[in-house]
């Protein structure tokens, strides 16, 4: 019992510093099409893109041209929205081969899905949908990844999802549930501090607390934007310019973790790019002086 | 000697000789286009980047040549309002304004092209080989020459002078057997020759037009198709500020590493740009001086405000649409002679 014991802390040791092996890519923003001339007039101001996989999926030549200009410009991280890691029915292995051959032409440092499902009974719901913290979750979740892993060698890190409500049905925290999934599946984590921050606020917990629970050694990237006030709660409409209070959770992530790559996410409501630059400049100077001050 | 009169190709009736010697010209040209797409390799090598700086007249040159090279660095002096066109007629000519450059911050490419306007010139000797600007500009493009090449973006000599060897040994073989049968056919009384003489001409034709190779590579295309896909919504963006009745100040938005972007589009999308802007004389006015000179690059690429012909779905090619108006009569002088 003991041996065995010491093998999982020795697997777990593994991912660690495997995680801490990827490269720190910098700071950059989602890609949306309508941005490509002004990213690439300020190619110099942006470290990394993410690109939102199922963009690329079955497309037209002209966007498999613009991704092989993104990725032979900058480095590049697919995000992908649809593989649905938390669906009891198992991956669709179609859509898997096609985020394959779009990582295969990246060659990213990693790449990222969502902690939730997205298809139940065959059908996209269109929305990402929270899974209950349960221990039929995780072991759901362990046999999607797997076979994911199985298919993609790249690393595969996992973002934290907003939600409305709790699932009665729960069975852990969602800081427990996340730190079991990511020892189970050797997955790293992607800290959508904006998400974690509207989660605080709807569901009224400390995301200080929270991030005590998290295993922070496993924070790869981070996503950020601004929150859109709906009534009393907080929606991720990803319009928005970032906001004083989601700056303090990225401040107190970066002391915590050592982040590879922080991706301003922004779907809406385009401001002037030089805006969208000056929370990239805000963004890399947090995580810089902190670098800093750890040096 | 009788043999050379009296062998199986002489003794090929007429209309069985056109057939084989049709088959044979097309299977020599096909050989030929073979060796010849062999020598251009570029595509192979990774695709490359777009560049944290680019050369606004790098791009131009490796565009269009040293035509196009001198029509954006006329247009950069234009919109700094230090040289203007006079034009009376037919007759255009450039000069410099009265505003005085603050040459130290001229860039020296740029301060060699006013310096060359000098007290004014006819547009037309822009173009001039011997005497125009382009010839004032060598030491520059002989660079961007090496540059290009470097990156493997310009064809180098040696596979222009391969091809040529193909061109002359696939119109060697097409000539050598075409001119052997007609003139042992007439030898022989037989005069019906027109159909020989016509394919032996036309293969011969084909053959030495296909030793001309293109003076851009496979990457040079893809790399301005690139430059087009990265900056496709600037040839719009950086035009509008000079659309309409009250035209902004001339730098109206941040460039790239201080390049203004309306440079950097027409170094992108040639001049054509211009057309239906604030500086729509200018590109017309260029248009017909480049009717005038008609100087190629390359020997068939097009040397002028028409842009890349690198076909890109929204970008190559397609500068002549830009602006929506007034570009068929600029882009159509510009183009002339060389499609």
């Amino acid at each position: 019992m003991e041996v065995v014991a010491e093998a999982v802390v020795e697997a777990d040791a593994a991912v660690v510093v495997k995680m801490k092996n990827l490269p720190h890519l910098g700071v950059g923003l989602g890609f949306r099409p309508n941005l490509r001339t002004d990213i690439f007039l300020n190619r110099k101001e942006i470290d990394l893109l993410e690109i939102t996989t199922d963009h690329y999926i079955d497309a037209p030549k002209t966007k498999l041209d613009e991704l092989e200009l993104l990725a032979a410009t900058f480095p590049l991280i697919p995000h992908s929205l649809e593989l649905s890691l938390g669906s009891a029915e198992g991956i669709d292995q179609e859509y898997l081969e096609k985020v394959a051959e779009i990582v295969e032409i990246v060659k990213p440092a990693w790449f990222s899905d969502h902690i939730c499902f997205t298809r139940s009974g065959g059908i996209k719901i269109g929305h990402l949908a929270p899974v209950p913290f349960t221990d039929e979750a995780l072991r759901t979740f362990n046999q999607n990844i797997e076979k994911v892993k199985k298919r993609i060698s790249t690393p595969l890190i996992l973002e934290n999802i907003t939600y409305n409500l709790k699932y009665p049905s729960s069975e852990m925290s969602e800081t427990a549930f996340i730190r079991k999934l990511l020892d189970e599946t050797d997955c790293g984590l992607l800290l959508d501090v904006t998400n974690l921050y509207i989660n605080s606020q709807n569901l009224s917990f400390d995301w200080k607390e929270y991030l005590d629970e998290l295993p922070t050694d496993r924070v790869v990237q981070l996503h950020f934007v601004g929150s859109k006030r709906h009534g009393d709660r907080l929606i991720d409409a990803h319009a928005h310019t970032t906001e004083e209070e989601i700056w303090n959770v990225f401040r107190e992530v970066n002391i915590r973790c050592d982040i590879k790559g922080a991706i301003l996410e922004r779907d809406e409501k385009f401001p002037e790019f030089y805006e969208l630059l000056t929370e990239l400049d805000s963004a890399r100077e947090i995580i810089n002086n902190e670098a800093n001050v750890l040096s | 000697m009788d043999f050379l009169i009296d062998n199986p190709l002489t003794n090929l009736a007429g209309p069985a000789f056109l057939v084989l010697f049709g088959v044979f010209s097309i299977l020599v040209l096909l050989t030929q286009g073979y060796f010849r797409s062999t020598l251009d390799r570029s595509d192979k090598l990774p695709i490359p980047a777009i560049p944290p700086e680019i050369d606004p007249y790098e791009v131009a040159y490796l565009r269009g040549g040293p035509n196009e090279l001198a029509r954006s660095l006329i247009f950069s002096l234009v919109q700094k309002e230090l040289v203007e066109f006079e034009i009376d007629g037919t007759n255009n000519r450039i000069k410099r304004t009265a505003k005085e450059p603050e040459m130290v911050r001229l860039p020296a490419i740029e301060r060699i092209t006013y310096e060359w306007i000098g007290s004014g010139r006819e547009a037309s000797t822009v173009f001039d080989a011997k005497t125009g600007l382009v010839k004032q500009l060598e030491q520059y493009t002989h660079q961007y020459d090496i540059d290009l090449a470097n990156r493997q973006f310009l064809m180098p000599p040696d596979v222009a002078a391969k091809a040529k060897r193909y061109a002359w040994i696939a119109a060697g073989l097409i000539a050598g057997v075409g001119s052997f049968k007609i003139l042992t056919a007439m030898l022989l009384g037989n005069f019906t020759v027109v159909f020989a003489i016509f394919i032996t001409i036309v293969g011969f034709a084909i053959a030495i037009s296909l030793g001309k190779m293109p003076k851009v590579t496979k990457l040079g295309k893809q790399y301005l198709d690139r430059l087009n896909l990265a900056f496709s919504d600037l040839k719009y963006r950086s035009q509008a500020p000079y659309i309409g009745d009250n035209p902004r100040p001339a730098i109206s938005e941040g460039g790239f590493a201080g390049v203004d972007p309306l440079l950097l589009s027409v170094g992108i999308f040639g001049t054509g740009i211009l057309a239906g802007t604030a500086f729509s004389s200018y590109n017309d006015t260029f248009a017909r001086a480049q009717h005038q000179q008609q100087a190629g690059w390359g020997g068939g690429a097009c040397g002028s405000s028409c842009g890349s012909d690198s076909g890109s779905s929204d970008g190559g090619g397609s500068s002549c649409s830009s602006g929506g108006s007034s570009c068929g009569s600029s882009c159509g002088g510009g183009c002339g002679g060389c499609s």
